[in-house]
């Protein structure tokens, strides 16, 4: 038996049973979110190539082929597996409270087993095509049934779609590169190919116009799963070339690409971020701010500056997951609308869910005391040192940010005004015990993992050191 | 094959215009279906003519599931207005066409003398292609995304996306003939035919709700 198809198969055979359960939520919730957490301990942990007593003897070997197409573990597969898994168990979780469409767990599942697919194919090159199927999956979760409004998940399936066919010419480049290695034409060619496809799959702006418009217009949680599971293995994939192609992990002109599209980043969600009074909105460009550290991390062209950018896309899940299931809740009591002035003075009756909100996005940020400042932190001390141009932009599209929070934090718990028969009418406190006790370990978990990061950071280092040919 | 690459090629920049001309879903279907297989009969001079049969079929099965969806939303036309036209009006007016229609037909006509251009330039033209192949993989790519420029529409959208890959196949199948890719690339168009008529169902639910007029 071969662990590719373990970890692709698996999740893809899930898929329709999880369809099938859709009626019985909870139960599609546990088997959903129980097997991804499986999956990660076997990435974790599973021997592979060697016999196992437990299987009387059997070897699951390492590598497979398929129509001529190698799939292959390598050790930095596993731990970006178990990265993706984590995090989508915790939003699967999520979808246990309040549900999050028929599509959510079954599209879920088989996208994982879709990343896995691409994580594994070799030559890596060939990953744009599971990614471009897992785009199209994608798209089933992100249409809200209830508001359709379908302009989120169009752009985002046509950007994953354009983003493709210049990943796969590189490979053509690339062959012809070691053809010809007197010809440099070929590898500035197929570096500017790289360039754009990497711009466009990571939504750097011009090409980030997705990234709000799916946080407004679909389930909080869908929007979530995508900007975490979707996004990491861009970023995977994006490290893995810097890795393995000398000429473009050397090459000091792609680190300043990297670090002037990261700085932009951060700048443009700043400047939009400032004036949102809308939940949603407002996540679509803290989003574009973290994808912003995440390039500056990346461009900082050093084995500390990639530990830093796994270390903000380890913790994204855990923050966006906690932001989804609570906004589900804050928007649901808001009439199906999630404006500042449409939530006034829900922190009286969700204060567990308001809070879970407010610090969800606050550890996105990186504010002190959450699970998101150590990496932050650590980044911006770097930056500091190395681009300190970088380091203020991105200071700026935090506070800018956290400005918003601050906004909304005073939106929540603004006093409700006379008149508002239905807000006085409605009991003081509102949320489920089921809630309250996932709000409550969301936030203990975001609080915790803020006070305590060296619970997590071993792992970030040692996925980070796989890149080793990551320096300038 | 290669006494059809000429006739091929104009059909397929006739039928890639019209996509963009038209936001009729019966007659983009049809512009579909034949630009698949134009797109088949040109490829066939430089990949084996089983691969060429795949990819017509896969083809036919996409605008098959684009015509189902299309059944589902009347095909993109609001049933209240129908019942607000009468019988003679409703036959007269048998295929919509956009209002910025003399618009579309010069930008459709810009983009293709564009492509042809680009193609035959020394510095852009994709090694190991013959020039047809070149000239449509470059038109088809530059009014796939001018389709997807001038709509917000789902299954026109689709359409445009659709068009856009079928000249980097076009492109790609000279550098990548091995049959793993494909494979890959009939499912990238599955997947890209159902997301977009998932979305097309939900925005033709979400029009229905709205009072006609």
């Amino acid at each position: 038996m071969a662990a590719p198809i373990l970890f692709v198969a698996l999740p893809l055979a899930a898929a329709p049973l999880l369809y099938l359960l859709r009626r019985w939520r909870r139960v599609g919730t546990v088997l959903a979110a129980g097997l991804s957490l499986c999956l990660t301990l076997l990435a974790l942990g599973l021997p592979l190539d060697q016999p196992l007593a437990l299987l009387g003897g059997t070897i699951i070997r390492s590598s497979m082929t398929v129509l001529g197409r190698a799939f292959e573990i390598d050790p930095v597969d596993r731990l970006a597996l178990a990265f993706v898994f984590s995090q989508a168990a915790a939003l699967f979780l999520g979808a246990g409270l309040h549900g999050a469409g028929r599509y959510y767990l079954p599209a879920g599942q088989a996208i994982l087993g879709l990343l896995a697919a691409a994580a594994f194919v070799r030559p890596f090159l060939f990953a744009a095509l599971f990614l471009e199927i897992a785009a199209a999956l994608a798209v089933f979760m992100l249409g809200d049934e209830a508001r359709p409004v379908t302009r989120g998940a169009l752009r985002f399936l046509v950007f994953m779609t354009l983003g493709m066919p210049f990943i796969l010419l590189t490979g053509w480049l690339i062959e012809g590169s070691a053809a010809s290695p007197e010809d440099v034409s070929f590898v500035a060619k197929a570096t500017l190919l790289l360039a754009a496809g990497f711009a466009v799959l990571l939504a750097v702006a011009p090409f980030h116009t997705w990234l709000p418009a799916v946080a407004e217009h679909s389930p909080p949680l869908a929007a979530a799963f995508v900007f975490t599971v979707m996004s990491f293995i861009p970023l995977f994939l994006l490290l893995s070339f810097l890795g393995a192609y000398t000429w473009l992990g050397q090459n000091p002109a792609v680190y300043r690409a990297l670090t002037v599209a990261g700085g932009g980043m951060a700048l443009v969600g700043a400047l939009f971020a400032f004036g949102q009074r809308n939940f949603r909105r407002s996540m679509g460009y803290a989003m574009m701010v973290d994808i912003g550290a995440v390039l500056l991390a990346i461009g900082l062209g050093t084995p500390a500056g990639a530990e830093a950018a796994l270390g903000a896309l380890a913790l994204r899940g855990l923050a966006l997951s906690l932001w989804g299931v609570s906004l589900d809740q804050l928007r649901r009591a808001g009439g199906g609308d999630d404006d500042f002035d449409a939530l006034r003075g829900l922190a009286r009756r969700y204060p567990f869910a308001s809070t879970a909100l407010i610090l969800s996005l606050l550890s996105l940020v990186g504010f002190p005391l959450t699970a998101g400042f150590p990496a932050r932190w650590a980044l911006l001390r770097l930056l500091t040192q190395i681009h300190p141009t970088g380091a203020i932009l991105l200071l700026l599209g935090m506070v800018s940010v956290a400005l918003v929070c601050v906004r909304g934090l005073g939106a929540l718990l603004a006093p409700v005004e006379s008149g508002d028969e239905d807000l006085e009418l409605a009991p003081r406190w509102s949320e489920k015990p089921s809630a309250v006790v996932v709000y409550s370990l969301g936030v203990l978990a975001v609080l915790v993992l803020g006070a305590f990061p060296q619970w997590l950071l071993p792992l970030v280092a040692r996925t980070a050191s796989v890149f080793t040919g990551i320096s300038q | 094959m290669s006494q059809f690459a000429t006739p091929a090629l104009v059909g397929i920049l006739i039928t890639a215009a019209l996509l963009v001309i038209t936001n009729d879903w019966r007659l983009s279907f049809a512009a579909l279906v034949v630009q698949y297989v134009l797109m088949a009969a040109l490829i066939a001079q430089i990949v084996l003519w089983q691969v060429a049969v795949v990819k017509a079929l896969v083809g036919v099965l996409v605008v098959g599931i684009f015509s189902l969806t299309g059944r589902q939303a009347n095909f993109g036309r609001r049933a209240g207005v129908d019942l607000l036209l009468s019988e003679s009006l409703r036959s007269f007016v048998r295929f919509e066409f956009p209002t910025g229609l003399p618009f579309r037909f010069l930008a459709a006509v810009m983009t293709i003398v564009a492509a042809a251009y680009t193609a035959s330039q020394p510095g852009f033209a994709f090694p190991g292609l013959p020039p047809t192949l070149n000239v449509a993989s470059y038109a088809l790519l530059a009014l796939g995304l001018l389709n997807l420029g001038l709509t917000e529409e789902p299954m026109n959208a689709g359409m445009g996306l659709l068009t856009g890959l079928m000249g980097f196949e076009l492109m790609y199948a000279a550098v990548e003939p091995s049959l793993a890719i494909v494979a890959l690339l009939a499912a990238v168009n599955f997947g890209v035919a159902m997301a977009t008529s998932y979305l097309a169902l939900l925005r033709y639910a979400a029009t229905e709700k709205e009072p006609p007029g």
